[in-house]
């Protein structure tokens, strides 16, 4: 498991794909944290903290997930998924290891930019020659709530393309399909629609009730339901289907 | 099989006396039509052998359900046991199944430490191999823009990269230059002479005659004929002998009477099933003086074409 997990990094680490969506994700949130947030805030309360953070989250998980979701489908786009299932002797331990790599890259990721985002926002709103005053942060419920939005991103990417494997296909279903189709679905099940994948990470962090929002406890639970039960259907599919 | 033993004793460190890879009864269906059918056969040490087949013939598929990388029937043994049951895959065989298998942005360096960290093979072969296809000094840049000649030399360094027993190539010397298509087939040669097995696919029959010491032909997913390619070319009906003589009227009753299937060419004659001697003694016992005897090997190309033909037309009557 060790080789695969070392191997599983240096793939994304070696790929330009990977450098230009962190630049980008660091344009994205210098703009957002930074200049809009920051320095042209509306009002500065003892939330200003919390809310830079949980936008960062928001901002950023989706791209980050996109490295995720490159790192399987590039495999079956150039072929090198044969590669990967000759040199491994399980395709359980090729399996797993992406899924912890993926969670790696996640949880990095988000550390990373919240941490961008925050210092950004600060700046911002020191440059606007404003002061903040005391912050209120609720760690626990932030980091819990946050990081399962962040996880929660990153293996639906990682699901959908262990199962679509169409790089463009993926992407697709990944970043529009999958949220254009649960808006449709929501049309029907109204109140029910907090059951949905993509609707149930919103409700990760969502602060006040929406309609067809479940609060983020029980929103957590279908996530983590959804992983469970996609991811089941992906690893058994990636087990048995021909390698290409 | 004083051939094999020969072989057995000059590799010295091989305690085989079975073959290295055992293929047995692989089948796969493409939308129920069998692509690969009940298909066996061995890949001995110390030899290149040669995969052949027209095209559709199924030898791709076949070299996946080796791999295990396609779901079929049928298995495939490295030393009597599965690829997945070997502790160390990468040192049991190394694949080339097609030319352009890496991320076109990652270097060739590492694409090759990809590999290498997942076969638990050090970093410093990577070097090393990339020194062998002669890519050291563009290792540095993304395979994307490399010529099909370059991708497949890449293709091979990753193949050997683990120093693996056995070689699974698909086609390698597609897009080589002569200067590459000569190294490859001098390498091979080495590499089972060392005592590995190489299993190679090629459409290229010249290059393969010079190439391989045994040939697996398939057709349709099916084992056409296995052995050693100077037996397929020697029973091949193209093989005889040719004669040229100053009566060839007097030939012929020759020949009719000692009942010597012939044919005649453009100069003179071709004899099947006879040797040169036998042939040699009916023009003497005919009187006849010999301007030209000699014996005619058939080409692989012929052989091939001939038992793929066969196959083609044995497939057609099958399926009416």
């Amino acid at each position: 498991m060790n080789a695969a997990l070392r191997t599983e990094i240096r793939k994304v680490l070696s790929i330009r794909s990977t450098y230009v969506i962190v630049g980008l994700l660091a344009l994205i949130t210098l703009i957002m944290n930074g200049w809009v947030m920051g320095y042209k805030h509306d009002q500065l309360d003892n939330t200003f903290v919390t809310e830079l953070i949980r936008a960062t989250f928001q901002g950023t998980s989706f791209l980050l997930g996109l490295i995720v979701l490159l790192q399987i489908t590039h495999e079956y786009r150039y072929n090198t998924i044969y590669y990967t299932m000759t040199l491994a002797r399980s395709r359980t331990t090729i399996f797993f290891a992406k899924v912890l790599v993926a969670t790696l890259i996640m949880f990095t990721g988000a550390a990373l930019f919240m941490a961008l985002g925050v210092a950004s926002g600060l700046a911002g709103v020191a440059v606007s020659g404003d002061s903040l005053g005391t912050q209120s942060i609720a760690w626990s419920n932030l980091l819990t709530h946050g990081g399962m939005y962040v996880w929660g991103a990153g293996m639906y990417a990682l699901i959908i393309g262990f199962i679509l494997r169409s790089q463009v296909g993926a992407i697709v279903v990944y970043l529009f399909g999958a949220s254009i189709a649960e808006q449709l679905l929501g049309l029907l099940l109204k109140s029910n629609a907090g059951y949905l994948p993509f609707k149930a990470l919103e409700g990760t962090l969502m602060q006040v009730p929406v309609m067809g929002v479940f609060n983020p406890e029980k929103s957590m639970v279908i996530v983590l339901g959804w992983v469970v039960l996609a991811g089941t259907a992906a690893w058994l599919l990636f087990r048995h289907r021909d390698a290409n | 099989m004083p051939k094999q033993t020969s072989v057995i004793a000059r590799l010295g460190n091989f305690a085989y006396d079975e073959t290295m890879i055992d293929a047995k009864n692989l089948s796969k269906l493409y939308k129920k039509k069998p692509a690969v059918d009940n298909l066996s056969f061995t890949v001995q040490p110390g030899k290149v052998t040669g995969f052949l087949g027209p095209n559709g013939a199924g030898k791709s598929t076949t070299m996946r359900l080796m791999l295990g990388l396609d779901n079929g029937g049928g298995q495939t043994l490295f030393d009597k046991k599965p690829l997945s049951e070997h502790t160390q895959p990468s040192k049991t065989v190394g694949i080339l199944l097609e030319a352009k298998a890496f991320h076109p942005t990652r270097s060739a360096r590492n694409h090759l430490r990809v590999l290498a960290e997942a076969g638990g093979i050090p970093m410093s072969r990577v070097d090393e191999v990339l020194e062998t296809v002669g890519l050291k000094d563009v290792a540095k840049k993304g395979p994307g823009k490399f010529s099909l000649g370059m991708s497949q030399r890449l293709g091979i360094a990753a193949a050997i990269l683990g120093k693996p027993k056995y070689l699974i190539l698909d086609e390698p010397a597609n897009g080589l230059d002569p200067e590459g298509i000569a190294w490859l087939r001098q390498f091979l040669k080495e590499y089972a002479d060392a005592g590995n097995a190489v299993f190679v696919s090629s459409h290229l029959l010249s290059e393969m005659s010079q190439m391989a010491d045994d040939v697996v032909v398939i057709g349709r997913g099916k084992l056409i004929a296995e052995g050693s390619i100077k037996d397929l070319i020697a029973g091949s009906a193209h093989a005889g002998v040719f004669v040229r003589t100053t009566d060839e009227v007097k030939l012929k009753k020759a020949f009719t009477a000692s009942q010597v299937k012939y044919s005649a060419t453009e100069s003179g004659f071709k004899v099947t099933g006879k040797t040169t001697d036998q042939v040699g003694q009916v023009l003497f016992a005919a009187k006849l003086p010999v301007l030209e005897l000699s014996r005619q090997d058939a080409s692989l190309e012929e052989a091939f074409l001939e038992l793929t033909a066969t196959a083609n037309e044995f497939e057609a009557k099958g399926g009416k």
